[in-house]
């Protein structure tokens, strides 16, 4: 028997939505649209957090430039505020040395991780998924009933199918998904939306190629200037994050 | 069964039990907590070693961090023996409730 589970769900008892950021393929933008996320919601007054749930390759500390401090522990683990969002990674807890995880490694870690941090009162609480539909997916369904999926893909066919694959698991789980943004959009071709919609998901937008923002990664007042955060500003406005 | 790695501090953990059975009052019980030594377990060699036995390596701050979330020894330990990072927790990592019996008077 697992204590754990049932503490988590006290430990998310004041966080009104939680969303985790996903589509399966790997470096299609997840992490820089759950940042941008976060930021963007917490600029529109909402109380925010954000849990970067990739252990093989943290890497939202980096991009919003955090300057890491080992978290305050009090009956479980604050997390510390981090350009006005409560922020959560492994990378408080490895520092920046590798860790070579299993399997079930990265499953106890994140029931660990979920069951300590403390987040108070949130509206949001943004979750940047790894790639894959493997423990952390699986994990956070299990661990999170009430989880809503945010889907991202490219304009690639190779990563649609990933992210079709991962639409349709959730649906079979009756796990809620937001819609489906496309990510770095290079033609004018309307591929994903015309799948997203065969497959009877919500298409959200498209957020185009955008050079520049690279060089913006860890420099967030440059950062949240982009095209890229333009563009996910709107999507963000339509209205499916109240 | 309170895992070495766990850290839990055992007084303050009998004195929440004590309070939670104070709150209900349909039944009676005992509760019964044994502690757990820490063992690991190399997967690449198959050593076995005791996490005490290895600890005057860690620095006071990194076994508190491995306290926190026992699999980020993986970060901070190799095995004893072949220094491997593909080691696992065979005892003593968290809290588990062993057995629940009904014991009627
Ligand atoms: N719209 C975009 N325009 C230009 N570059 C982008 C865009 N979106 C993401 N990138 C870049 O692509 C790279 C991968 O992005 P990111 O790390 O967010 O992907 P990911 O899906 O989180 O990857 P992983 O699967 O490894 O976690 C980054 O260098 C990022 O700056
Ligand atoms: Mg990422």
């Amino acid at each position: 028997m697992d204590p754990r589970l049932s503490i988590i769900d006290e430990r998310l008892k004041e966080v009104k939505r939680i969303i985790a950021v996903s589509g399966c393929k790997g470096g299609i933008g997840k992490s820089v649209i759950s940042c941008a996320l976060a930021l963007q919601l917490s600029k529109l007054g909402y109380k925010v957090g954000l849990l970067d749930l990739d252990f093989f390759g943290p890497s939202d500390h980096m991009i919003l430039g955090a300057k890491l401090s080992f978290p305050e522990e009090e009956k479980g683990i604050t997390a510390p505020e981090v350009c006005g969002i409560k922020f959560m990674s492994i990378v408080y807890f490895i520092e920046n040395k590798p860790a070579p995880f299993r399997g079930i490694d990265v499953s106890n870690a994140i029931i660990e991780l979920l069951a300590i941090t403390l987040w108070g009162k949130l509206d949001f609480l943004v979750i940047d998924m790894p790639p894959g539909i493997g423990d952390a997916t699986l994990d956070i369904i299990r661990a999170i009933k009430r989880i809503e999926f945010l889907l991202i893909s490219t304009q690639s066919k190779i990563a649609w199918e990933s992210a079709k694959r991962m639409a349709e698991m959730l649906k079979e789980l009756n796990v809620q998904t937001i819609g489906i943004i496309e990510n770095m959009r290079k033609s004018s071709d309307s591929f994903i939306e015309k799948q997203a919609k065969l497959l009877g998901i919500r298409f959200l937008g498209s957020i185009e190629f955008d050079e520049k923002l690279e060089n913006t990664l860890g420099d967030l007042s440059n950062f949240v200037k982009t095209r890229f955060a333009k563009q996910l500003r709107k999507i963000i406005s339509m209205g499916k994050f109240k | 069964m309170l895992g070495e790695l766990q850290q839990i501090d055992v007084p303050a953990f009998k004195l929440a039990l004590k309070e939670l059975i104070k709150e209900q009052q349909t039944y009676k019980i005992k509760f019964k907590i044994k502690e757990e030594k820490a063992k690991l377990r190399c997967r690449a060699c198959g050593f076995e070693w005791l996490f005490s036995k290895t600890k005057e390596k860690l620095s006071e701050q990194d076994s508190e961090l491995i306290h926190f979330v026992p699999e980020v020894a993986h970060a901070y330990m190799r095995c004893p023996k072949c220094k491997s990072p593909d080691f696992e927790i065979i005892k003593g990592r968290g809290v588990q409730i062993e057995s629940i019996e009904e014991i009627s008077e």
